[in-house]
């Protein structure tokens, strides 16, 4: 591999921001129809260096080789005119254009007349469709497609420029596994034809599945960059964080046999629908897998208060509760904890004091005035507790890191001191050091008593966090299980089962 | 702290220009900086500042209001119209009727824009348009009368020393502030303009919220139409038809986004400073009604450019 020619080099390559050293001194390359796997923490330089590759930023110093040819890129179109494609975690698709449109937008084909040839656009992407095995209309709006065929036809749009180097940056956030094993089809096939693929991901599962070859960044340095046979799953971990994977979950909680329950909720969507129903004994954490869209979130959103059921009966500590809308859910002290967290979990613009205290403004006021001395008081404890690393509690909350910003979201509710505590997706994009404080706050909050239930579609974070895992599929309840049985296999088996309507296994 | 004191200096610009502008003027008229011309200035600002705080009530939660110039005209012809014998129980109603009227203007677009989701941009230019009908229904050439000892009450003043509209000024961007910054309904405000799904996922009340901007604007406003009415001694149904905008550029320029969720009133003395000056310096140059107007249009976008935190001039702290 040694030999074959470098697509891309980069030469000591620093990148200052005000106060920190974003990237320093790497070198990195990439070299024809291989993936190079690019994996550290949040803050880790990953970012950074990868919009220096896109033209968003300039290196300080360093230097970026093409082709052993180099060059200085200013702007995102002339890192494209390089052969340099990007597929973006957020989308960047417009939504209320159709497929077509999206992936001409801006080299629109034109007739000689100079009009827009619609034939030959709508051609041209039924093409550049099939060479991504995505059997779908180009003139479909976007806005009418799943989120994961809106990522495909994102890396359309970039394949279409037909790149020499495509980086994908943390591209399966948002797909199931079936859509993460296509993308994996399209990106082999890729490499195939020669393209240098750049992939930056926190699941080490994809890289051990996808990798040639692994970069480890921590604190803007490379730590190692080796061939993936090289490494293990505990010493690319201890390399991005110096600490051992079983560190990472708190022991679970001692469960007695006969402890209480602390709260239970049925859910009935229509008349003719079996209920689905869930409960939390005392200490305990509940667990809610399956593969994703499974009818989950949409569960534990409508326990909240969120979205239409024929019937919903919840029950805290024994005491059954009427929940109408979230106002109501607010009131009997539950908290859901919304997974999008920079778009769902926080007002960016806002200091950090005001995006912790807002859920809990009346608690802390009188006759509609807020006391000030105590909202310092429960923000800056709720900072401590959760170890929130902030300027100030006036500093804007989106100038916060991942990590932080979501032990923001969580922090909100905690000071709600809520009974039941949901939590979506609470670990999703964090960094591993983050993710740890956030187990070992689930945990701390389970032994006080407060029913936590948990969604994930982190397979490890649900079999390390879980007291008692409960598998949906489409709808319904196929697997409960508790202590040594919640293996993967248990999980995945109820996840895929094919069972009718209110039909359930206990293992 | 270092945050505070550095929320404050985002307004800074606006007071720059302000002064910038206050001090051309008096180098152009050395009376102009003479006490009794200030005081004269505070008389006159009281009521774009009052529509520019009515404008941003609405503006912070990321809606609009065109309606604040009716409301003007309409409680500014009403408290025209209202007996002015100076008893006890007439200043009473003076005093109650024309704010009921904003606040029930200002209800119902709220109601309408937070029931149904209208753009509040349609829904208050088609309110606005109804309640000028109204307003020159009523009185269709300016007249009416004003008890004279309401005139002398605000144009006075406080132990013949602090003028009242100083005193108003004061008041007014007090309460503001105390309502914005030390109320559950203020922050709340701020939490809807940020981001309207968080705030209705943090237990905010988010259509309450809502009407209760627009009725905030339409007190504001009808104050705006009650001082009017009292320095005018008379009412005019058509006084409040340059405030639609005004009170828009006002808050703007002083750092309302209009995206919502940012700004506050700190800055819109500043602005309305900066308005009214414009006016007053173009009129103290002698330039003809037609270049003032243009004059004015570029001053202000200049202005703009100058304070503005959305885009533009690199003057916005921004965050990593």
């Amino acid at each position: 591999m040694q030999t074959q020619s470098k697509l891309l080099e980069m030469k000591g390559i620093v990148k200052k921001f005000p106060g920190t050293l974003a990237v320093n001194l790497v070198d990195f390359d990439c070299i024809a129809g291989e993936v190079h796997c690019l994996v550290g923490e949040n803050g880790a330089g990953k970012s950074t260096l990868m919009r220096l590759l896109a033209g968003i930023h300039q290196p300080d110093s360093g230097t970026i080789a093409v082709n052993g040819q180099e060059i200085h890129l200013r702007n995102y179109s002339e890192a494209r005119k390089h052969g340099i494609g990007i597929v973006y975690q957020e989308l960047s698709l417009l939504p209320d254009c159709t497929v077509a449109e999206n992936l001409f937008m801006g080299i629109w084909p034109r007739k000689k007349s100079g009009l827009v040839d619609w034939q030959e656009m709508y051609k041209k992407t039924s093409s550049i469709l099939s060479q991504i095995h995505l059997d779908l209309d180009p003139k479909e709006l976007i806005n009418n497609l799943p989120v994961a065929v809106r990522q495909m036809v994102e890396i359309g749009k970039v394949v279409s420029q037909s790149p020499s180097i495509i980086i994908f940056d943390e591209p399966t956030a948002s797909l199931s596994k079936d859509e993460v094993q296509l993308l994996f089809d399209i990106i082999r096939n890729l490499r195939s034809q020669g393209k240098g693929i750049i992939y930056i991901s926190h699941r080490l599962a994809e890289i051990f599945e996808l990798a040639d070859r692994v970069t480890v960044m921590k604190d803007g340095k490379v730590m190692a960059t080796r061939p993936l046979e090289e490494f293990t799953e505990e010493s690319l971990i201890s390399l991005m964080v110096g600490r051992e994977l079983k560190e990472i979950f708190p022991s679970k909680g001692k469960i007695v046999a006969n402890a209480k329950m602390v709260f239970s909720a049925s859910v009935q969507y229509t008349p003719s629908s079996a209920p689905v129903s869930i409960s939390v004994r005392e200490g305990e954490v509940l667990g809610i897998g399956g593969l994703q869209g499974q009818g989950q979130i949409r569960l534990l959103q409508t326990i909240f208060g969120i979205g239409k059921a024929n019937q919903l009966v919840v029950e805290i500590n024994g005491v059954p509760c009427r929940i109408h809308n979230q106002y109501d859910a607010i009131g009997k002290n539950i908290a859901l904890i919304p997974a999008n967290r920079t778009e769902e979990g926080i007002f960016q613009t806002m200091s950090v004091s005001d995006n912790l205290s807002v859920a809990t403004l009346g608690k802390r006021s009188k006759l509609g005035f807020i006391s000030r001395k105590q909202e310092t008081v429960a923000v800056v404890e709720m900072i401590k507790e959760l170890s929130i690393i902030t300027a100030s509690v006036h500093q804007a909350a989106m100038s916060l890191s991942g990590g932080n910003i979501q032990k923001l979201v969580l922090g909100k509710w905690l000071l709600a001191n809520p009974l039941v505590l949901i939590l979506l997706e609470p670990t999703k994009g964090v960094d591993v050091g983050t993710k740890q404080h956030i187990y070992q706050l689930i945990r701390k909050l389970a032994d006080q008593g407060i029913a936590c239930v948990l969604y994930t579609s982190d397979m490890l974070e649900l079999i390390g966090m879980s007291d008692r895992v409960v598998v949906m599929n489409h709808d319904v309840v196929t697997a409960e299980l508790t202590g040594n049985s919640i293996t993967e296999e248990n999980i995945m088996r109820a996840a895929v089962a094919v069972v009718g309507l209110g039909e359930a296994y206990h293992v | 702290m270092f945050e505070r004191r550095r929320n404050l200096l985002i307004y800074l610009p606006v007071y720059i220009v302000a002064v910038s502008i206050y001090l051309i003027a008096g180098i152009l008229q050395p009376r102009f900086l003479s006490w009794n011309n200030n005081v004269n200035l505070f008389t006159r600002i009281v009521p774009l500042l009052l529509a520019g705080i009515a404008q941003m009530f609405v503006l912070l939660t990321g809606g609009i209001d065109l309606s604040v110039g009716s409301v003007i005209g309409l409680t500014n012809v009403v408290a025209a119209l209202l007996p002015f014998v100076d008893t006890g129980w007439n200043i009473v109603l003076w005093l109650i009727i024309p704010p009921m009227i904003g606040l029930a203007i200002g209800l119902c677009n709220g109601f309408i824009i937070s029931r149904w989701e209208f753009p509040p941009f349609i829904v208050t230019l088609a309110t606005n348009t109804v309640w000028s009908g109204f307003a020159l229904l009523i009185m269709d050439v300016p007249g009416g009368k004003i008890s004279m000892n309401l005139y002398r009450a605000i144009t006075g003043k406080l132990f013949s020393l602090i003028p009242v509209p100083l005193i108003l000024i004061m008041a007014i961007i007090s309460i503001t502030y105390l309502i914005l910054r030390h109320t559950v309904f203020g922050r709340s405000i701020y939490a809807l303009g940020g981001n309207k799904n968080i705030a209705r996922e943090s237990g905010i009340r988010v259509e309450r919220i809502e009407v209760a901007t627009y009725a905030m604007s339409g007190l504001f406003a009808s104050f705006a139409g009650m001082y009017l009415s009292v320095i005018m001694i008379s009412g005019d149904p058509l006084v409040g038809e340059p405030y639609v905008m005004n009170s828009i550029a006002v808050a703007v320029i002083g750092g309302v986004a209009l995206s919502g969720g940012r700004g506050g009133v700190q800055g819109i003395l500043g602005a309305a400073y900066i308005f009214y000056l414009i006016d007053n310096i173009l009129n103290l140059l002698g330039v003809s009604t037609f270049y003032q107007y243009v004059a004015k249009g570029l001053i202000i976008i200049l202005a703009l450019a100058i304070t503005s935190r959305e885009k533009g001039l690199p003057l916005r702290i921004k965050a990593k």
